[in-house]
């Protein structure tokens, strides 16, 4: 296949991330320049995380002053469902070679869910065609953080009450998490250890004794279930 | 700055290392089965706790009560049932909590 006929289908596969990517990135470059960053830094972080839950939670470590040893606790968990795709993602990458390095530092949510659902690839081109779609996905991605940071620059007061905007990212990843697993017992336990928690110890320990608490209990609840 | 720029390169290598972990540790042999149990729990525990915790600073026993923020929670939640747009849930869950903030701070 020709070189041009693979990217046209590159570009025509990952037109519906290019429509949630580009807002996307500028609603993340424009909170990351009213939280006070510079707009290279968000640029910089959309280059070099590629990973918007991350992006948006590091936002929030400066906004609510989490220590930095919960805080890598907490990245780690939050970035948990990268090592999952990965595991999809073995037999797929396979061959990939060269850009196997690129590949895999690549997958998001959307980049996943492209490469494993609408793909049957020509094997002689497969690879280029992977490596532009990740490209492009996050081409999308820096190019709607540049916009929004600019954006962000360009109006000169902080709007009061944007901070809310990390609070809502987080509700829109966990609503979606519970819908797929269809269980509402995860929520419970966060909130059943928060409150214990904010009443039992001081406000630094509640993070990680919630988290130590919950996966304990989520983790015996599957197993009671798996042998029921 | 140079804080700023640790903690992003820190981050950077945590987001990086959990994709590359599966390509490591099973190049060769095949998962376990408590690893599929430990990726339908976590997620949903890990974000409900950051939800909670981005909450840490509203004052529930003084005005307004905490009510902005559990409006634009409540607002976040039904929009992403309603639309599974993320930009829309998280603008007008925001826009919910700016405006209740307006009226009743």
């Amino acid at each position: 296949m020709e070189k041009r006929s693979v990217f046209r289908q590159a570009a025509r596969h990952t037109l519906p991330v290019l429509m949630g990517y580009v807002p996307l990135g500028i609603a993340f470059g424009f909170v990351a320049t009213q939280a006070g960053h510079p707009w290279w830094y968000a640029v910089v972080m959309s280059t070099f995380v590629y990973s918007g839950a991350t992006q948006f939670f590091i936002l929030g470590l400066s906004a609510t002053g989490m220590p930095m040893a919960t805080a890598i606790v907490m990245a780690c968990l939050l970035n948990l469902r990268h090592s999952f795709y990965g595991l999809s993602l073995l037999s797929k990458f396979s061959g990939t070679r060269w850009a196997k390095p690129y590949l895999i530092f690549a997958v998001t949510d959307e980049t996943f869910a492209l490469l494993t659902t609408t793909l049957e690839p020509d094997p002689s081109t497969r690879t280029r065609l992977y490596v532009l779609i990740s490209l492009l996905d996050q081409l999308y991605w820096v190019a709607g953080t540049l916009v929004g940071a600019l954006l962000g620059t360009a109006v000169p007061v902080a709007i009061a009450g944007i901070e809310f905007s990390l609070t809502a990212l987080f509700v829109v990843l966990a609503v979606g998490s519970t819908e797929r697993i269809r269980s509402l017992v995860p929520l419970t336990v966060a909130l059943a250890t928060t409150v214990i928690g904010r009443l039992l110890l001081p406000s630094s320990a509640v993070l990680p004794a919630s988290i130590a608490v919950g996966t304990g209990m989520l983790l015996l609840l599957a197993r009671h279930t798996d042998h029921a | 700055m140079p804080d700023s720029l640790l903690v992003l390169a820190i981050m950077a290598v945590i987001t990086f290392a959990s994709r590359l972990l599966p390509f490591v540790l099973f190049s060769r042999t095949r998962p376990p089965r408590w690893v599929a149990t430990v990726e339908t729990v976590l997620p949903p525990l890990v974000l409900w706790l950051l939800v909670f915790y981005s909450l840490n600073s509203v004052a529930w026993r003084t005005t307004p009560y905490g009510i902005p923020a559990l409006g634009g929670v409540a607002m976040t939640v039904l929009a992403h049932r309603w639309k599974h747009n993320a930009l829309l849930s998280i603008f007008s869950g925001t826009a919910i909590y700016m405006i209740l903030t307006r009226l009743l701070g």
